[in-house]
């Protein structure tokens, strides 16, 4: 288990890297100069020339890339161009509102998406299953910003009992985390019915019926752990997404996340800080991914990684 | 005679398909006595899982429905039980293995686990510790191997033959009165089947349960049956002794599986198989459900359904011992 860790670590510096040095080509490649948009149109060649050689830009490209691999070695990013911050200090400043807001999100799917979608396994062909499905379809499909402002309109402005935007209070966030997990709840509950059918027709099942077990225990202990595999992929992958922010609700309910963070410096062309958020949000990925796998095996005694236990 | 722990009269279980109707169990009646062993026999799709599972009230329902029928087990019908006393039933009273040893274990569970549970569900007042001892002994007795470090294998660790000993070892944990064993041997190889029948024999011997074996292998019935049902198409075809039946089998169908058995004195270009094959529920003959298939059938067979008849200690239910087929010729 350790040595597949270690290995896994191992790729993800790769990964890593990897990333990194495409974002960099790609960065060169479109269009926009980010010391022109930074001046804007008033400035003559010679400053352009100077500012240019100040942020390093004159360099070979290659030499600029490996000056960002060394620096990024040491978690040194470099500074933004326009708010001349440390990349690193505005991530962790970001960084923070956008795990608030997964923390609430995240838990917010998986209870409700997790409930719902045992609920309609258990009750399938009623009429409570079809509620609960028509709902989770709904909240898979329709758009987050959609569900952001009608969710603002209602408790924020005709009921008037939750702020529409903001992030200083806790309240604050209950309608951008259901927003933002109202589609992780309804793809969470459909992974979730499916594999829970699957599993009740088991034998095991039947098994564990045929020995008097309760009903509420065949389904919480016997099915759901079963059941978890394809759910904690899902799960982990959302995680995921949660973590590197949403653009659309961070924006809808001005919360200074890292998904608004990418977009503002995309925008700007602000290199260091894009090429900053792009690692952060591939390591993101990447850890969750390698959770995700070595959760498996907490579930399934059947995957058990690295050699000698394999059978 | 000895006393009859399980006495099901006239059981009726249906399934409710597409508008049409299941007749998997009709009218079936039998007793289980104290201490022996009823073999059910017959070919895939008769009615014999299905009347076990009736009995452990084990049914997927919908579709499937006992319309009609008792089940009296120490005097009280169980089919007018509720839920919960049913499940301490299960388990505890009346206990069950299955077919398939490699998926009737729960994965995700060791096996100690889950012959602990249940005991814990079943035996009031046992502590873990104690239900651990319990289990370890358990399997102990159905001869595994270490119990110790199997008791916190799981089932992928184990073959098929250790697994279904779990089960076994599970199922009588919680010293049942009624073992029902649903073609335990079926899904192993040879050598292993040998193994869990004699060991199912000795556990009978030594607990005093009754045991209902389901098999469609006639094999199995002269090891361990002391007395025979063969079932066709959800009805009871005959009932016997095991050595009646295997001296002089009666209904035709059960001369035709005596005939499929191979011997070793005969020598035999072809192995003899019984033509045709069970009739759909939706192509039920009028009359007696075997006679498409029967070397002896006549006209009166395809008219009318054959009572069962009480011959000699035993019951069959075919026309040809009746008085009307005497009479006839």
């Amino acid at each position: 288990m350790f040595s597949y860790i270690l290995k896994r670590l191992g790729q993800t510096i790769l990964v890593l890297i990897g990333i990194s040095l495409v974002t960099f080509i790609l960065l060169q490649v479109v269009p926009g100069d980010p010391v022109q948009l930074m001046l804007e149109k008033r400035a003559d060649p010679q400053t352009i020339a100077a500012v240019r050689h100040e942020l390093g830009l004159d360099l070979p490209l290659t030499t600029q890339y490996f000056n960002f691999l060394k620096n990024a070695l040491h978690f040194d990013f470099g500074v933004s161009y326009f708010s001349k911050e440390p990349v690193t200090a505005v991530l962790l400043r970001c960084f923070k509102v956008t795990l608030k807001l997964t923390c609430l999100s995240f838990i917010f799917a998986v209870v409700v998406g997790i409930t719902c979608g045992i609920i309609a396994a258990i009750k399938r062909g009623t009429a409570i299953d079809s509620a609960l499905m028509t709902l989770a379809m709904f909240g898979v499909s329709a758009p987050s910003f959609w569900i952001a402002i009608i969710l603002q309109i209602i408790f924020g402005i005709k009921l008037n009992i939750l702020p529409i935007s903001g992030f200083d209070t806790p309240v604050a966030f209950i309608l951008p985390s259901i927003a933002l997990g109202a589609r992780y709840a309804g793809d969470i509950a459909r992974i979730t019915r499916t594999s829970m059918l699957d599993v009740v027709k088991q034998d095991y099942i039947r098994t564990a019926r045929a020995k008097g077990v309760k009903e509420n225990l065949i389904i919480m202990k016997h099915a759901l752990k079963n059941a978890m595999i394809p759910i904690i992929t899902l799960v982990g992958t959302e995680l995921g997404c949660m973590l590197t922010g949403s653009m659309l609700i961070e924006r809808v309910f001005s919360v200074p996340g890292i998904g608004k963070l990418a977009v503002d410096a995309m925008t700007s062309r602000d290199l260091p800080l894009l090429e900053g958020t792009v690692v952060y949000i591939a390591f993101v990925f990447v850890m969750v991914n390698l959770i995700v796998d070595i959760s498996y095996a907490l579930f399934d005694p059947r995957i058990r990684y690295g050699k000698g236990n394999s059978k | 005679m000895s006393e009859n722990l399980i006495e099901v009269k006239d059981l009726r279980t249906y399934f409710f398909i597409d508008g049409g109707v299941v007749k998997a169990v009709d009218g079936v009646s039998f007793n289980v006595e104290r201490g022996k062993t009823l073999g059910i026999v017959g070919e895939s799709g008769c009615g014999k899982s299905i009347t076990s599972l009736s009995i452990m009230q084990l049914l997927e329902s919908p579709p499937g429905k006992i319309v009609g029928g008792e089940i009296i087990y120490n005097g009280e019908n169980l089919l007018n039980k509720t839920k919960e006393e049913m499940r301490h039933i299960r388990g505890n009273k009346i206990a069950m293995i299955f077919q398939e040893p490699m998926t009737s274990l729960n994965p995700v569970f060791t096996v100690g686990q889950q012959i602990v549970e249940a005991l814990l569900i079943h035996e009031e007042g046992i502590t873990k510790e104690k239900a651990k001892e319990r289990a370890i002994e358990m399997l102990k007795l159905v001869k595994i191997p270490l119990p110790e470090k199997r008791f916190n294998e799981y089932p992928h660790q184990l073959s098929g033959g250790m697994r279904q000993r779990v089960m076994i070892a599970m199922a009588l944990s919680c010293n049942p009165e009624l073992l029902i064993c649903d073609e335990p041997t079926t899904a192993l190889d040879v050598t292993i089947q040998a193994q869990i029948l004699e060991l199912i024999n000795e556990l009978k011997e030594k607990t005093g349960a009754s045991v209902m074996m389901i098999t469609h292998d006639l094999g199995v019935i002269a090891e361990i049956a002391d007395d025979v049902m063969v079932m066709y198409a959800g009805k009871v075809v005959e009932q016997a002794d095991t050595d009646s039946i295997f001296e002089k089998p009666l209904h035709p169908y059960t001369i035709g599986l005596m005939n499929c058995i191979p011997k070793l004195t005969e020598e035999v270009e072809e192995l003899s198989v019984i033509k045709g094959m069970v009739p759909s529920y939706d192509d039920m003959p009028k009359g007696c459900a075997f006679c498409p298939r029967c070397d002896y059938a006549k006209k009166i067979c395809e008219e009318e359904m054959p009572e069962l008849i009480e011959l000699e200690g035993r019951k069959v239910r075919c026309h040809m011992y009746s008085e009307k087929w005497k009479e006839e010729n």
